[in-house]
């Protein structure tokens, strides 16, 4: 198989093409994370200043849902670095399979997320005039609740554009040959599903861990 | 495969690790291992070291302004050692008694 990319593109080789379609998802990962990095200021800011009330909304977010969670991401994670390595191996059944069963576990941990919302609304945590913590702590605690549904909202969010793409992976593969082009849109979705695992890994620990006890 | 499994391992215990720190109520440890797992996922399941070198250098771009944007954004507030509360009457704030 030639090396030699189309020729009516701008790059000079296939593997040229490749490199750069990679730098770019890097290039686009790096903004996502001054976009989370806004976030996470506004979390070091008020548990700092705010530490008592913060405090006292992480200890009513639910540590074993959050948890499962976790666990799920880092499983879903993990399996689809495995599609990865079997695009690159060219096992495209195995690909495809690999990427399904991420994206169901997507799906499961944004079921449980929204179960876990709900929750939350039934117990009167989202902030507003019938929030049910009170005291002198209730500014801090809402504070820390407008953070967590901004931020699991935003994350959520990532993850049904994550889930959206591996469904397109596997529409494309389901073509006659996908080609070399489908391999690296394998990698660079992976990628990104990676790096809203990474993002969880870090707002798990500021909504649920830190300040508990 | 194995150097997969052996990374979702390491996470899953660190994990384990993050819930026995909460218990204990040690937080600087709760994000060292925050820190780590972070670590992990993007050396092991997003290949950095294997990435384009052009990749690194946005890699490592985008970490030095998060870096810079969370300093200079909370500098304030870790550095300032008064607060103004609304209970303390506007003639005892201190630029009204200049």
């Amino acid at each position: 198989m030639s090396d030699a990319a189309d020729p009516h593109g701008p790059y000079e080789t296939l593997r040229h093409q490749e490199e750069t379609t990679i730098a770019g998802m890097w290039l686009f990962l790096a903004s996502e994370s001054l976009l989370f990095g806004g976030l996470f200021l506004v979390s070091l800011i008020y548990a700092h200043t705010r530490a008592n009330g913060w405090a006292a909304g992480v200890r009513h977010t639910d540590l074993v849902i959050g948890g499962v969670n976790t666990v799920i991401l880092i499983t879903s994670s993990a399996i689809y670095t495995l599609a990865v390595e079997a695009a690159r191996q060219d096992h495209k059944r195995r690909a495809v399979q690999a990427a399904m069963t991420a994206a169901a576990l997507g799906l499961v941990f944004l079921l449980l997320k929204a179960f876990e919302w709900s929750k939350e609304f039934k117990e009167h945590l989202f902030p507003g005039t019938h929030f049910a913590i009170t005291g002198a702590d209730a500014g801090g605690a809402q504070l820390f609740y407008s953070f967590y549904f901004l931020a699991t909202f935003l994350h959520a969010v990532h993850m049904i554009v994550g889930t959206g793409l591996i469904a397109w992976i596997c529409l494309r593969a389901g073509k006659v040959n996908p080609g070399k082009s489908w391999n690296t849109s394998v990698e660079i979705v992976g990628l990104y599903w990676s790096f809203v695992d990474l993002v969880w890994m870090i707002l798990f620990p500021v909504l649920y861990l830190v300040g508990r006890t | 495969m194995g150097r997969i499994f052996l990374c979702w391992s390491m996470l899953l215990l660190l994990l384990a690790g993050e819930i026995v720190a909460t218990q204990s109520g040690l937080d600087r440890m709760i994000c060292a291992l925050a820190v780590l797992m972070v670590l992990i996922i993007v050396i092991g399941f997003m290949k950095i070291f294997q990435a384009p070198s052009l990749a690194i250098i946005f890699a490592v771009a985008g970490l030095f302004w998060l870096g810079v944007l969370l300093m200079l954004g909370s500098l304030d507030s870790f550095t300032r050692t008064s607060f103004f509360t609304s209970g303390l009457p506007v003639s005892h704030w201190p630029w009204q008694s200049v």
